[in-house]
């Protein structure tokens, strides 16, 4: 590893599928890097931005979010407002260039290998970006 | 007393924890080392079933017994003794009978080459594609075209007459999991008929748009010519013979019934059919009283109908349970959080893949936590918890389990130890870290995921568990067989139910001039527990679990449960092939009339899905059956009546396959026309182009008979009107759900306190119905038997002071679980005292389900949704 930018992620998940998604690849094995540290909360619903906004200017250099595929949240709509507030959010992110570190992700209970995929791709993608710039320690 | 339930497949299990919930000890017998049957061996089904293991392990209730089987049965309902091989004896006021099922071997016949590396049984190539295999499904090498071949070991006189039922379905699934995992791979399927109703039928759709090839032909060997695998089969539309070479051939094998059925049948005196299959009437009775079957051990069924069935069993075998155990005084956690860390080590393994030790003194060394210790397995949690809370803790974190799996199960165990259900927080580092990453950075990882649960659970408060009032009496909204056999099981146990029927009398579809409608018509009138409303149209229905109210006609009805089986009504053919014009033309609900006083016709032909497979409606199930065996009543009359069935596929599911081959036998002359290439009906003559013969027939016939489907728009309506969902109103409630839904809980609606059963569900033959009526009657008999029904605690909660009355979480709390109130509020002023106004604030009502949808999106930040507190989630995310 070296000192190779290992960037941190924080992942919020829904307690019905993409929590269930992550169990799912663990059950399975599957192997994904460790930069992830999930908070599970009841619902995509329950993603207030406010969180992410807290987590960008905590450290975190990513935001991942999963919700249940439209049509199958537990909750019948929670993961519509998800959406539209993080789609919101994103806008405001724009504007500091913060944008591509949140993603929001929908990943069913038996989508493990997804989960797996989605992380890493993000681990990745945020290796690209480098380090958050908004991250207290440095502003 | 005891039930005892021989089977631990899913069937076993799924009655076992229904008996449990009732509060009725049951003995669980298991022939083989460990439960689960073939569901776990089906390609990532182990996520559903995971949870119901975990279930059964930890229930107090359910005593497991492995390795060994029933040698003897002795005595009858209410009194059996069960001998099992190891010497011991049990006795039992009823027994459950879930064997399952054998699957078909197909080495038996040396042409399909199951010996070919590439040549797989089904269920073998479940565990090919399953994520738990070594590639993580991804096929071996050089696999890049792959044939599956339906029917093995089914539909064929010399292995077994019978459809199998779930093996066009599974095998759709299988090609799924497949395509998901190898994108690349082309798919071929050769079936005789595709035999699937609702989301099924879709999957289906979805492969054909996404190239994969099925192939209307039947299979009779794989030919294998130095390694390489080939099929050849005859393309019934062209009339040709054709051969396509293949990497790898999947057999969609039957099921038959288990070996050791016979047996135990012989044992208890139990009567067989002619295949080998447990005889039941009721869907579940066997012909011994006391003695019930569910699952694959009566006919080929798919898992959510084996749980309906179990669920069934499970209800007529209870006798009303005893209460649930008293609980400890809790105690209030007063001062510093003082945390004890529970390291759930997994029989010892999880040290293999992290470093226990480095975890341990990390732990430790955080503020707050006071004790750690490893438990390597579940059962020993409970002690552990309990002496860690009598040493002192106050607040407990448990290291190596799920949220997802074992929160439930956890929080009912620190209750029991006397601690508030809601100071537990867990850390899952098994899944999520131990299990998918190097064992150094595991370890971190681990050490991190503990920190945030702790820091979690120090700002965790005790919450009230409400207990909720119950009214014990059940309302069944509508009379037909699902309905009237719902409302007779509640009945049983002694529970009160109004049957509410919107028509002037009981009996639905079918009709009082069925048998069976008769006989369940004189049974619910006759019973003075069930109040008869016929001619009665609800107009409201408000409430929750345990407390609904329902008014009719300005009456108003409380009950604390709701069964809806309001049925689907006949598609009406009006303008199809000339119906209400041409007398001759009929529907087939017409025919089963008339032919009970008996037809006169030298010719009748029967179109079948008129409204139904149409691309917007689905197949109903029921027409085929209904179909041929008229035509075989038609034929038992009068031989030499021609009857011509022009169809699509025929739909004669698992033992139905018997009136098929009678048909065909009898003369019946089936012909099928392509999706595309409807028949015609002009001039009181019928044109089909026949794909068999390649050419357009021409029937005159005497009578025209439309198979029409089943239409549930207008009941879905009503029921999204009463209840406040928002379903869509032109398929059925299984339609909508699919099978993950459905599977474990297949007749929950989407309310609690709510459950479905019959057509509006899904259109059913009368024997599945009476199974789901009993099945939705048990769900509310151990609803409805408990004192109070415990609420969620971690739901909403507003803080009226703050709330503006915006009425913004109103609008988009899913359940309506929000009201606006007129509250007398005290607000607090920086100088003098506070005032007190009265102004209109949010209040949380009783139907709240905690999804914190609410809490994120009010613009005050006024609602609080416990447990899932913002500085909970703001204290964990600061530690990243
Ligand atoms: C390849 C394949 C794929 C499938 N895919 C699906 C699917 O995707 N969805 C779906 O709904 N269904 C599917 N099915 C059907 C599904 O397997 C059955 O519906 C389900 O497993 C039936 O459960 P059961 O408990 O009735 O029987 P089983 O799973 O057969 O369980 C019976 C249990 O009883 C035990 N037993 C037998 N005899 C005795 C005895 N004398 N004493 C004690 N114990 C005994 C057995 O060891 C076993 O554990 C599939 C089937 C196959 C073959
Ligand atoms: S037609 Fe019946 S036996 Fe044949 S594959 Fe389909 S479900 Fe199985
Ligand atoms: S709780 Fe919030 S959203 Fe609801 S009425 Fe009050 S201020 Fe508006
Ligand atoms: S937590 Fe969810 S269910 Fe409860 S009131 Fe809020 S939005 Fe409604
Ligand atoms: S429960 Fe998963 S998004 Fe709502
Ligand atoms: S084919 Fe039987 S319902 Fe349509």
């Amino acid at each position: 590893m070296g000192d190779e930018f290992e960037p941190k992620i924080l992942g919020f998940t829904c307690n019905w599928c993409t929590y269930a998604g992550a169990d799912l690849a663990g059950t399975s094995r599957i192997q994904y890097p460790p930069n992830i540290r999930i908070i599970r909360v009841m619902c995509s619903g329950r993603m207030d931005p406010m969180f992410v906004i807290k987590a960008l200017t905590n450290g975190a250099d990513g935001v991942f979010l999963g919700g249940c595929h439209p049509g199958d949240c537990h909750y019948t709509k929670g993961n519509y407002y998800a959406r539209r507030r993080i789609n919101a959010l994103r806008e405001i992110l724009k504007a500091f260039g913060l944008d591509e570190r949140v993603r929001l992700r929908w990943i069913s209970a038996s989508e493990g290998p997804q989960f797996a995929e989605e992380v890493t791709k993000m681990v990745e993608d945020v290796k690209k970006l480098g380090p958050n710039p908004y991250k207290e320690e440095t502003l | 007393m005891t039930v005892c339930v021989i089977g631990g497949g899913i069937s076993g299990i799924m009655a076992a924890l229904a008996l449990s919930r009732r509060g009725t000890e049951t003995v669980l017998i298991e022939s083989g080392e460990t439960l689960g049957g073939h569901m776990a061996e089906i390609a990532d089904c182990i996520s559903g079933l995971e949870p119901k293991l975990i279930e059964v392990e930890a229930d107090p209730l359910i005593e497991v017994i492995t390795g060994v089987t029933v040698e003897k049965i002795d005595g009858s309902r209410g009194n059996f003794t069960l001998t099992l091989s190891g010497g011991r004896t049990i006795n039992a006021s009823s027994i459950i009978l879930a064997t399952g099922y054998t699957p078909f071997d197909p080495s038996v016949w040396s042409r399909y080459h199951l010996e070919h590396p590439n040549v797989y049984t089904s269920l073998e190539f479940e565990r090919v594609i399953s994520l738990s295999s070594p590639t993580g499904g991804r096929l071996p090498d050089g696999i890049r075209r792959i044939g599956f071949i339906q029917c093995i070991g089914s539909r064929d006189p010399r292995a077994n007459p019978l459809c199998s039922s779930v093996c066009c379905m599974y095998t759709a699934n299988e090609i799924k999991t497949l395509k998901a995992r190898n994108p690349d791979v082309e798919v071929y399927v050769f079936f005789m008929d595709i035999r699937v109703a609702g989301r099924d039928e879709r999957t289906i759709d979805k492969l054909k748009r996404e190239g994969v090839t099925y192939i209307r032909s039947r299979v009779p060997e794989v030919i294998t010519d130095d390694g390489k695998l080939t099929v050849r089969y005859e393309d019934t539309g062209a009339g040709e013979l054709k051969s396509l070479d293949l990497d790898a051939v999947v057999l969609a094998i039957g099921l038959l019934p288990s070996g050791s059925t016979r047996k135990l049948a012989e044992l208890a005196g139990l009567e067989l059919t002619e295949e080998g299959y447990i005889k039941v009437s009721d869907g579940v009775r066997t012909s011994v009283d006391g003695i019930y079957a569910c699952g694959c051990v009566a006919a080929p069924v798919r898992i959510s109908d084996a749980v309906v069935q179990a669920e069934a069993a499970a209800s007529l075998a209870s006798e009303d349970g005893s209460p649930p155990p008293e609980m400890p005084e809790l105690i209030e956690p007063e001062g510093e959080p003082a945390i004890g860390l529970i390291i759930f080590t997994d029989n010892g393994t999880l040290g293999s893949y992290i470093d226990l030790e480095k975890v341990r003194e990390a732990a430790l060394a955080i503020d707050g936590v006071i004790q750690v210790k490893e438990v390597p397995s579940l059962s020993g949690l409970e002690a552990e918890i309990a002496s860690l809370v009598k040493d002192g803790s106050n607040r407990i974190v448990v290291a190596g389990l799920s949220h997802r799996k074992h929160e439930e199960m956890v929080r009912d165990v620190v209750e029991r130890a006397g601690l508030n259900r809601y100071l537990v927080e867990i850390a899952n580092i098994r899944e999520h870290a131990a299990w998918v990453h190097p064992p150094d950075e595991a370890t971190r990882k681990s050490i991190d995921l503990i920190r945030m649960a702790i820091a979690k659970v120090r700002e965790v408060s005790p919450l009230k568990v409400e207990l909720l009032p119950v009214t014990r009496r059940a309302l069944v909204i509508g009379g037909g067989v699902a309905g009237m056999r719902a409302s007779l099981e509640i009945a049983s146990h002694g529970i009160g139910v109004y049957l509410i029927e919107r028509e002037e009398k009981l009996g639905g579809m079918l009709g009082e001039s069925n048998e069976i409608v008769a006989d369940l018509i004189k049974q619910v009138e006759s019973n003075e527990l069930i109040q008869v409303m016929t001619g009665a149209e609800i107009d409201r229905i408000e409430g929750y679990i345990g407390n609904f109210s329902c008014t009719i006609r300005d009456e108003k009805l409380e009950a604390g449960a709701i069964v809806i089986a309001t049925g689907a009504k006949r598609f009406e053919p009006a303008g199809l092939y000339s119906y209400g014009d041409d007398p001759k033309v009929i529907t087939q609900a017409e025919l089963t009339r008339r032919l009970e006083t008996g037809i006169d016709a030298g010719t009748v032909a029967m179109i079948q899905c008129v409204g139904s497979r149409d691309g917007e409606r689905g197949c109903s199930r029921v027409c085929c059956i209904e179909a041929v065996s008229n035509a075989l009543a038609i034929k038992e009359k009068n031989p030499d009546t021609e009857v011509f069935i022009l169809h699509k596929d025929i739909r004669t599911y698992g033992i139905y396959e018997k009136l098929y081959r009678d048909a065909r036998s009898k003369g019946v002359i089936f012909l099928r026309f392509d999706e595309d290439k409807p028949p015609k009906y002009e001039n009181g003559i019928v044109t089909v182009f026949d794909t068999l013969l390649g050419d357009e027939i021409q029937i005159r016939p005497d009578l025209l008979v439309l198979s029409t489907g089943l239409d549930v728009a207008d009941r879905m309506q009503k029921i999204n009107e009463l209840l406040g969902t928002d379903l869509p109103t032109d398929k059925f409630y299984a339609e909508v759900k699919g099978e993950s839904h459905l599977r474990l809980n297949p007749v929950d609606f989407e309310i609690d306190g709510t459950f479905i059963a019959g057509a509006i569900k899904l259109p059913k033959m009368v024997d599945e119905v009476i199974a789901e009526g009993i099945a939705a009657g048990g769900r509310v008999c151990s609803l409805l038997q408990q004192e109070a029904i415990p609420r969620e605690g971690a739901v909403a909660l507003v803080d009226e002071e703050i709330c503006s009355g915006c009425g913004i979480c109103v609008q988009i709390c899913p359940f309506g679980a929000i009201e606006l109130v007129q509250s007398l509020v005290e607000e607090r002023v920086t100088y003098g005292w506070p005032i007190t106004e009265i102004k209109e604030v949010a209040h949380v009502t009783k139907l709240c389900r905690g999804c914190g949808t609410c809490a994120s999106l009010c613009p005050s930040s006024a609602i609080r949704h416990q447990f899932f507190e913002d500085v909970g989630i703001l204290s964990q995310l600061e530690l990243i």
